[in-house]
C-alpha cells in the first residue's frame, strides 16, 4: 500500500524559534524538510504570576503541533490528508493513553476531515521559560470571580463580552487571543483599548502567539484550508483557563454562526467551518478534561441567541462606535479596507447590525473599494446563498416536526447534538434542540425585516448584473 | 482565506453537459432525462465505489454488533461510521455524502429489528444526496445559461420527473443488490418493461398455479 501520509516530527516546542525544530517528511514524494515553530507564552503566563502545570504546558504544545501540521500538510485536491505527529510531552503516560489518542483522532477528524495519528514521546528538557522560573508575583486572579473567554476582535466577541458583563457573570474577564499576525493582534488590542475607554468592568487581554519560521525555505506549500484553527484556539484558551484555575472556557458566538449550516446541499463535509460548533466544544471539553484530569467545559452562552440579539446590548451600553472597529471578515483582503463585505461572516455581521438597528460604521470593499474590487467581490458574494438558506429555513422551521426535518437535512451536523451534549452543559437534549430550532427561526425571520431587505436590495440586484 | 465557508455555484464537471442541455431546452424530455441520468450514473460509478464500501461495511458492523430487538447504540454506531470514513481513500466530498446518508438511515432506525423496513434506503439516501449535491442544489442562484429562467428550469425538470425518477430508482435497486456502484446500468429503452419485472419480488405472489388448464 502506498504511504500517503505527512509526518511532523517536533523537537521540544520552546519559546524561541532557534530551539524549536520540526522535521517534516512528506511520504508521498519522500521529501524531508525542516521548519521551526515556537510559542511565546512567557509574557502571558509568568508576568501575571501564573505557573503552568505539566498538563497545561502539554496542552499548549498540542495546540501548536496541530496548528503547524494543519497549515503545512498540503492535501491532494479533494482528498483528505493522513497526518502523523510525533511530539515530546511532559505527561506522555496520559497523552499516550488509548482514551486520549482515540479522542484526538476522532476530534480532529470532526474538525478537519483528515486522518490524524499522534505519537507522544517523553520530554527531556526543563521546558520553556514559563515552566522553569517560579514566579515571585502574586497571581492577579486571587479571590476575583473570573471568566476566561476567547478574544478574536470580532463583533460576536465584543457583543458577547458586553452581554456577560452586563449580566454580572464575572468581575473580571480574561480575553485570550493568539494574535497570530501583527495585524490581528493590532485589531484585538484596538478593540480592547477602545472598549476600555467606555466601560468599567475589568478586562485583561492575553496573547499566546504561535511563531513560525523557515516555511519558505522548506519548500512546503501552505494548505488551502485550515479547518483545525478552531481547535487550536479552543485548546490554547482552555490551557489559559486552567492556568487561571478555572474549570470553564467561554466562547462568545451567536447560534446560527456557531452551527454554520450549509446554505445548500452542494456544500458538504468541511465546506463550512466547524470551529465553534456545539459538538466541537464537546470534543474539546472531553479532550481537555482527559488531559487535565478534571472536569473542564468549553461553553457558548449565546448558542440560543442570534447575532442581532447579541448586538442589542451595544446600543444600550452606548458602544455602537466600538462595534465599527471590530472585524468579521473571513477573506481578510490585502487592502487598506480590511473587510470585503461579501463573505458569509461579513454578510452575517451586516445583517445583524441592520436587524438590531445599530448604525454600521465599518468600511467594506464592496462599498468603498475600486470598481474592479467591487466587481470581484460582488461576483464572489455569499449574499444570494444566505438569502436562499433563510428562505428555506423559514419554510422548514415554520412547519411541524422542524427539528426532525433539520436533522434529516444535516444529519452529521445536528444528528448527534441531543445525545452528545453532556448533562453539565445542557438541561436535556430535546430542550437544546428546541432552543436551536427557535434561534434559527428567529434568525431566518430577521432576514424578512424591512430594514434588512432594504439594506441588501440594491446589492442583490448588482450581483445579478455582474454574474 | 484559511477558514472561509465554501459555496458551490457550478454543477460538477460530469453534470455540465446535462446542465447546458437543461438550460438550452433543445432536447425532448426523454432525451434530457437520459442525459442527466447518464451524468448521475457516471458520477456514481467513478466516485461511489469507496463511499459505498463504507456504507455497507458500517451497516454490517452496526447490525451485527447488537442482539435482535435491541436499540441501536447510536454513539457507537456514529463512531464506527467516522472510523471507516477517516480510514477510507476517496474524495472527501463523496465520503461526507456517504456519512450523511448513513446517519440519515440510522436516525430512522430505532430498533435493530426495524432495519428490514429501511431496506434500500441507504442506497436511496446516497444516490439522492449525490444528485442534490452535484447537480440540483448546485446550479447557480444568480442566473442560468442561455438566459433560461428559474421557471424554465423548473418546468423542464418537472417534465422529465417520472422517467428520471424511475431511472434513479433502478440505480438505487442495483446498488442495494450488489452493494457497489460499479456496473450501475441504465434501463434499456426498448426493454424497459421487461427490466422492471426483474425487480419485482414474486416469491410471495398470490398468483395461483392453475396447472396449465
Amino acid at each position: 500500500m502506498i504511504d500517503n501520509s505527512i509526518t511532523f516530527d517536533f523537537q521540544e516546542i520552546s519559546d524561541g524559534l532557534k530551539r524549536s525544530k520540526v522535521n517534516v517528511h512528506d511520504n508521498r514524494n519522500d521529501s524531508p524538510s525542516e521548519i521551526r515553530a515556537s510559542i511565546n507564552d512567557w509574557r502571558a503566563i509568568s508576568s501575571r504570576g501564573l505557573q503552568p502545570t505539566s498538563a497545561i504546558s502539554d496542552l499548549i504544545d498540542l495546540a501548536v503541533s496541530i496548528d503547524v501540521a494543519d497549515r503545512w500538510a498540503k492535501a491532494k485536491k479533494g482528498f483528505s490528508r493522513t497526518i502523523n505527529v510525533r511530539l515530546p510531552v511532559r505527561t506522555d503516560e496520559v497523552l499516550s493513553s488509548p482514551e486520549v489518542l482515540e479522542t484526538l483522532h476522532q476530534m480532529l477528524f470532526w474538525f478537519t476531515g483528515d486522518n490524524w495519528a499522534f505519537e507522544f514521546v517523553p520530554h527531556t528538557s526543563d521546558g520553556r521559560r514559563s515552566e522553569r522560573q517560579s514566579t515571585m508575583m502574586k497571581p492577579n486572579n486571587a479571590c476575583i470571580e473570573t471568566e476566561v473567554a476567547l478574544w478574536s476582535g470580532g463583533l460576536d466577541a465584543l457583543a458577547g463580552l458586553c452581554n456577560r458583563a452586563e449580566q454580572g457573570c464575572a468581575e473580571r474577564f480574561v480575553l485570550v487571543g493568539t494574535g497570530a499576525k501583527p495585524a490581528i493582534w493590532g485589531l484585538q488590542n484596538k478593540v480592547y483599548r477602545s472598549l476600555r475607554e467606555h466601560v468599567q468592568f475589568v478586562m485583561e487581554p492575553v496573547r499566546l502567539q504561535i511563531e513560525l519560521s523557515g516555511t519558505r525555505q522548506s519548500g512546503l506549500r501552505n494548505a488551502n484550508l485550515n479547518r483545525a484553527r478552531g481547535a487550536v484556539f479552543l485548546l490554547l484558551g482552555s490551557a489559559y483557563a486552567l492556568l487561571e484555575q478555572q474549570t470553564a472556557l467561554a466562547v462568545y458566538e451567536n447560534g446560527p454562526g456557531a452551527l454554520n449550516l450549509p446554505f445548500r446541499a452542494s456544500e458538504v463535509g468541511l465546506d463550512h467551518s466547524r470551529g465553534v460548533h456545539p459538538l466541537s466544544l464537546v470534543w474539546i471539553s472531553q479532550l481537555v478534561s482527559s488531559i487535565a484530569g478534571k472536569q473542564f467545559v468549553v461553553h457558548n452562552p449565546f448558542i440560543g441567541r442570534t447575532k442581532a440579539e447579541m448586538c442589542r446590548v451595544l446600543e444600550k451600553m452606548n458602544l455602537s462606535a466600538v462595534a465599527g472597529i471590530t472585524q468579521s471578515c473571513d477573506r481578510s483582503p490585502r487592502s487598506k479596507i480590511p473587510q470585503c463585505g461579501t463573505c458569509s461572516s461579513c454578510i452575517l455581521r451586516r445583517q445583524a447590525l441592520l436587524a438590531s438597528g445599530i448604525p454600521d460604521t465599518s468600511n467594506y470593499l464592496i462599498h468603498e473599494g475600486t470598481d474592479q474590487q467591487r466587481k470581484k467581490y460582488l461576483a464572489e458574494s455569499h449574499l444570494p446563498y444566505m438569502m436562499f438558506q433563510a428562505h428555506n429555513l423559514r419554510q422548514i422551521l415554520d412547519s411541524e416536526g422542524a427539528w426532525d426535518d433539520l436533522m434529516y437535512k444535516h444529519p452529521t451536523l445536528l444528528g448527534d447534538i441531543p445525545m452528545r451534549l453532556p448533562a453539565s452543559v445542557r438541561r436535556s437534549g430535546s430542550d437544546f434542540a428546541a432552543e436551536l430550532v427557535e434561534v434559527l427561526r428567529r434568525y431566518a425571520h430577521e432576514w424578512s425585516l424591512a430594514q434588512v431587505q432594504q439594506g441588501f436590495e440594491a446589492e442583490y440586484g448588482d450581483i445579478f448584473s455582474v454574474k | 482565506m484559511p477558514d472561509v465557508d465554501i459555496v458551490r455555484d457550478k454543477v460538477t464537471r460530469k453534470f455540465q453537459r446535462a446542465y447546458e442541455k437543461l438550460c438550452k431546452g433543445d432536447l425532448s424530455p426523454e432525451d434530457l432525462s437520459d442525459v442527466i441520468a447518464k451524468a448521475l450514473r457516471n458520477t456514481l460509478k467513478d466516485e461511489g465505489r469507496v463511499p459505498c464500501e463504507l456504507i455497507y461495511k458500517a451497516l454490517t458492523c452496526a447490525f451485527n454488533s447488537g442482539d435482535s430487538g435491541k436499540t441501536l447504540d447510536m454513539d457507537a454506531t456514529y463512531c464506527l461510521v467516522d472510523h471507516f470514513a477517516s480510514t477510507s481513500e476517496a474524495r472527501s466530498r463523496y465520503l461526507a455524502i456517504a456519512v450523511d446518508a448513513l446517519r440519515a438511515v440510522f436516525m430512522q432506525v430505532e430498533n435493530l429489528d426495524d432495519f428490514d423496513a429501511f431496506k434500500n434506503s441507504e442506497a436511496n439516501e446516497y444516490v439522492r444526496r449525490v444528485l442534490d449535491a452535484d447537480f440540483l442544489d448546485r446550479m447557480p442562484l444568480t442566473g442560468h445559461q442561455f438566459n433560461a429562467s428559474s421557471d424554465d428550469i423548473e418546468r423542464r425538470l418537472q417534465a422529465i420527473r417520472i422517467r428520471f425518477e424511475s431511472e434513479v430508482d433502478l440505480y438505487v435497486k442495483q446498488i442495494a443488490r450488489r452493494e457497489t456502484t460499479l456496473g450501475v446500468r441504465k434501463k434499456p429503452r426498448k426493454r424497459a418493461l421487461l427490466t422492471d419485472f426483474h425487480d419485482v419480488d414474486l416469491s410471495n405472489s398470490n398468483i395461483e398455479d392453475n396447472g396449465g388448464s
